[in-house]
């Protein structure tokens, strides 16, 4: 029932602003339902963590607590972003008036985007959530190229290009799991008696041939390890989300990239059964390990916040591929609680970006300066942001950074924590470099002129709704990092998904 | 027993077609043999269906037939229209060593997939690598080549390859399935068409090596 | 040897000699037809080899004994493929010296004959000749031996004779993917081997491009009927080979001589048809630029290799 509500109110927004014109109304409606639907996804995770997994439609979906974590982390996020989005979006209609249609546009692709999501998490056939996940880049494309600039479109196409690539090879990875259930403990099965679901498959990994689910497994992270932003095929990321609208970029870096995650999540359950847990461990530690060091030596020379932002997306999805690596239950809830601190702490940077593009009129990191001087909430915001990203105390990166590092080391991984806190270290100075310089690097110099030459760009105020809605999240990360108690019983719940 | 011959012939021309096109420089002629192979699948999924006199196998071939014969191939061929460039004269690796390249994705594929468990034995799984150097060679042409039509019809072989790989594997996928999957790879190809076109008037004849402006 | 085997040897020697001028005739005037011209004869070929066996022989004062011999190797490395292949008949000739390997290698001794000949007279022509040849020839050898396995995978053998009888007897080979492949390869390499277009245009004596032309620039008289004959026999030899792989049916199985009789015909309808497509192929053809050509024939060696691969997998 939940979950059918769910969808309904996703659908329901897909629908409302399909049939209306974008006004600022429709656009603070929107963020309403957004946030309705939030308050139901709480249910269903409360629901779920306290009662057995919940099934709808003929079991076309399915939530268990796994499903129901990433429910409120999407709801979550596309929460903040609509609200975001309003703000955003009046801004582009002022620079621009032709943009109604485009606007309209964007609109729908995001709700169909959010849409999209929810169906990956909650529908229980592996073959279905891929069709969801494939349908998570069609309508994102065109959001990418909303600005529909030279870079735009290039940023586009490769994403939609690397994305089809990549989802395809998981698609294979998807059909030799299968094909291996039709072979169940070596007996030919008829392939219209077998169901795709999670539930099945997890009831059959053991008689699965373990040769075939070696090649199927290695494709799906190969292939939704490249929607999630992990190497080799990551190059899409930092110019996809470096090009999309601030919305759209917190959602992609926030949810859309750790949904992918989801879906090798579910794949590793069922092949740490049919395999034991070694080989999906040495996989993702490769795969983690590498997209670490690309993540570490590109970010060094960024000179672009949402760029830089974008790198830092790829770090943190090879962190979590290394949490998940460690496999154990503690590991997995501390993965699961990245995924969401991750989440929301990236979208509120990609959206304060995306503010400080707006009243600053640009976000290279060399011409931003003095930000908490000039602009004093936004530029608390960004620092606190960068802060828990860093992943210091008090928020919530801190506690499962710090928990997933101590079950890699309990796993006998010492040595993968050692590389992974000499790389952090790294990035650790380059981003108090960068953020030093924007936030607090004195004006008065050389470079005084510039601020004169744009001064109609520093009329603009900071938007309150959205500074208020943004330390909202700040705070709710650092609360969850401080007494995680709401969440525990969620997380470990949805962590024995996993590890069974 | 002849059927099974049907089954082979077509394969091996779906990856003939593969191997067509990343040799041929004209466009034309790419996305000729792009349809001819969307027919050779198309063919596989008939004769299947005839072999197992299975239904649903014959709407999955006709429905191949329509848009991997048809709808794909006319869909990149308006973006050819719509542009100057006639040929792909400069893929990043010259068309001599592509082709050692394909025969040495032919090999691994062979290698890989064709030595999986149940794979080898079977007179119709056995085909599954044909798939899968299907797929590597489309591959190799969305990454060697820097033309955006090319790169569409890169990206459509290798998702040809994935369809040839789940037909031949899979007697069927359940319908629902099969079809959201199409529509999917339909809806991305005419979102790449759409880019496409809009790349073609933005670049210069939609050159993609022009597109210097994010790279790290 | 039987008295069979010899006779037939010796029959499939005079088909090929009386075929490969005949053919060469109707392909230049199935050209001509197709571009509107009247055309010569379609005798024309064996009044230009008369003539020529009656001209006298110009030799240049730098030549060696390499620029008489060549083309005595030449038709005589022809005239042995010719007799232990089976062109007319699968029974008993040279039996069981049929073996592909021995075929492409003494072909092989023929080209490498013909690239001495052309730089044996040291003119400059001569010499770009024989090196755009050698660089052609080594790149269609790969090809050539690979498709060669791959044909000899099915039938287990490679021998020709047994290949070409497996064929008739399994109709069901000529259509495996692998087969199919094969043949192309074979098409392709037969057209870089027989300097036909779109590798190398045998009407034209243009410098920048000419191949096959250029080597044979200095020979006159007899040893140029000869290296030309001999030429024109290769390429029907192939054409016969390529005909006998793929469309096998009619070759003579039973050494009956009747057989043999309507065997000769069919070949000769067949080579007639293929020809006569060739030639319509090549007027729509312009000749590939030189630096393409090694494209061309990796394509080859591409499609042999998958040939062979889904031979044996299937």
């Amino acid at each position: 029932m939940l979950i059918d509500i769910l969808l309904l109110i996703s659908l329901f927004s897909v629908a409302l602003s399909l049939l209306f014109k974008w006004t600022k109304t429709i656009g603070i409606i929107l963020s309403i339902i957004n946030i309705i639907g939030l308050l139901f996804s709480i249910a269903l995770a409360y629901k779920v963590t306290h009662g057995r997994p919940i099934c709808s439609f003929d079991s076309t979906f399915y939530a268990d607590s796994l499903s129901a974590f990433m429910t409120l982390v999407i709801e979550l996020i596309s929460a903040l972003s609509s609200v975001f989005a309003v703000r955003y979006l009046v801004n582009e209609l002022r620079m621009q008036k032709d943009l109604k249609v485009k606007i309209s546009r964007y609109v729908v692709l995001t709700q169909l985007f959010i849409f999209a999501m929810l169906m990956a998490v909650l529908v229980s056939s592996v073959a279905l959530m891929w069709i969801a996940i494939e349908a998570t880049t069609i309508v994102t494309t065109f959001l990418v190229g909303f600005k529909s600039n030279r870079k735009a479109l290039e940023a586009s196409w490769k994403y939609i290009t690397i994305c089809s690539v990549g989802v395809g090879l998981a698609f294979i990875g998807t059909i030799f799991f299968y094909f291996a259930e039709t072979h169940l403990n070596g007996h030919v099965v008829a392939a219209n008696s077998i169901s795709l679901d999670w539930v099945s498959l997890m009831h059959n990994a053991k008689g699965l041939n373990p040769q075939l689910i070696k090649f199927a497994f290695g494709l799906i992270v190969l292939g939704y390890g490249t929607k999630a932003g992990l190497a080799p095929l990551h190059s899409w990321l930092p110019d996809a989300h470096s090009q999309a609208p601030a919305p759209i970029s917190a959602l992609m870096s926030g949810v859309l990239i750790s949904v992918s995650f989801y879906a090798i999540l579910r794949f590793k359950a069922i092949t740490d059964i049919a395999l034991g847990r070694w080989f999906s461990q040495d996989l993702l530690l490769i795969v983690g390990l590498l997209s670490l060091f690309l993540a570490t030596s590109l970010l060094i020379s960024q000179k672009e916040v949402k760029r830089m932002l974008a790198y830092h997306s790829i770090e943190h999805m090879a962190l979590i591929a290394l949490g998940a690596a460690a496999g154990t239950q503690l590991a997995v809830a501390a993965v699961l609680l990245h995924i969401l601190g991750h989440g929301l702490v990236k979208a509120i940077l990609f959206l304060v970006t995306g503010e400080v593009a707006i009243t600053e009129g640009t976000t290279e990191i060399s011409k931003l300066k003095s930000l908490l001087n000039l602009r004093p909430i936004l530029g608390g915001i960004f620092g606190m942001g960068m802060l828990a990203l860093l992943g210091l105390p008090p928020f919530s990166l801190f506690i499962s950074e710090f928990t997933m590092m101590k079950s890699e080391a309990a796993v006998g991984l010492g040595w993968v924590v050692a590389i992974t806190l000499v790389l952090m270290a790294v990035i650790f100075a380059v981003v108090i470099n960068h953020s030093r310089h924007i936030l607090l690097k004195n004006n008065e110099g050389e470079n005084s002129d510039s601020q004169l030459a744009a001064p109609s760009k520093r009329k603009l105020k900071t938007s309150k709704i959205t500074s208020v809605s943004l330390i909202v999240g700040l705070v709710i990360s650092a609360f969850i990092g401080i007494i995680s108690v709401p969440l525990q019983g969620l997380l470990l719940s949805a962590a024995k998904v996993i590890t069974g | 027993m002849q059927l099974y011959q049907a089954t082979y012939l077509s394969a091996g021309c779906a990856l003939l077609f593969s191997v067509i096109i990343l040799w041929r420089k004209e466009i034309k002629a790419m996305i000729y043999s792009l349809a001819l192979q969307g027919i050779a699948l198309s063919a596989i999924g008939i004769t299947e269906a005839i072999n197992k006199s299975n239904y649903g196998l014959g709407q999955v071939g006709l429905e191949t037939l329509i848009l991997k014969g048809f709808v794909f191939p006319f869909l990149i061929f308006k973006v050819y229209k719509n542009s100057s460039s006639k040929r792909d004269l400069q893929p990043l690796i010259n068309t001599t060593a592509s082709m050692v390249y394909a025969s040495v994705f032919i090999a691994i594929s062979f290698v890989s997939v064709g030595r999986l468990p149940y794979i080898s034995g079977n007179p119709v799984f056995k085909l599954a690598p044909f798939g899968f150097a299907v797929l590597l060679i489309g591959l190799f042409i969305l990454i060697t080549r820097r033309q955006v039509i090319s790169q569409m019809v890169g990206l459509i072989v290798f998702e040809n390859g994935i369809s040839l790989i789940s037909l031949l594997v899979l007697s069927q996928l359940p319908l629902l399935v099969e079809f959201g999957e199409s529509f999917d790879l339909l809806l991305v190809v005419v979102v790449l068409r759409v880019l496409a076109t809009t790349i073609h008037n933005e670049f210069l004849k939609g050159d993609l090596a022009e597109m210097k402006g994010l790279h790290d | 040897m039987s008295l069979f085997g010899s006779v037939t040897s010796l029959l499939q020697i005079l088909f090929v000699l009386l075929m490969a001028p005949l053919l060469n005739g109707i392909m230049l005037k199935v050209k001509s037809r197709a571009e509107r011209r009247v055309g010569p004869p379609i005798l024309q070929t064996f009044y230009d080899l008369r003539k020529l066996f009656k001209k006298e022989t110009l030799r240049s004062n730098n030549s060696t004994f390499i620029f008489t011999l060549a083309p005595l190797i030449l038709i005589s490395s022809t005239v042995v493929v010719i007799v232990v292949s089976p062109i007319i008949t699968t029974g008993e000739l040279f039996n069981g010296s049929g073996d592909l390997f021995a075929i492409v290698f003494i072909l092989l001794i023929g080209s490498m004959s013909i690239a001495l000949l052309g730089l044996d007279a040291a003119t400059a022509f001569g010499g770009m000749g024989s090196s755009r040849a050698a660089t052609i020839t080594s790149l269609s050898e790969p090809a050539l031996l690979v498709s060669v396995i791959a044909l000899s995978v099915q039938a287990k053998s490679t021998n020709l004779s047994v290949i070409v009888l497996g064929n008739v007897h399994h109709v069901s080979w000529l259509l495996s993917p692998s087969h199919i492949l094969a043949i192309s390869a074979l098409l392709i390499v037969i057209f870089a081997e027989a300097g036909r277009l779109p590798v190398d245009n045998p009407a034209t004596h243009l410098e920048l491009t000419m191949i096959y032309e250029a080597m044979i620039l200095e020979s006159s008289g007899e040893n140029l009927a000869l290296v030309k004959l001999s030429e024109f026999m290769r390429f029907t030899f192939l054409l016969c080979i390529a005909s006998n792989l793929f469309f096998p049916f009619g070759i003579d199985s039973t050494k009956s001589w009747i057989f043999i009789g309507i065997s000769c015909i069919l070949l000769a309808i067949k080579l007639i048809f293929i020809v006569g497509l060739i030639a319509l192929f090549e007027t729509t053809q312009a000749k590939l630029r030189l630096f393409r050509v090694p494209e061309l024939l990796a394509g080859a060696f591409v499609l042999a290799i998958l040939a062979t691969i889904s031979g044996i997998v299937v």
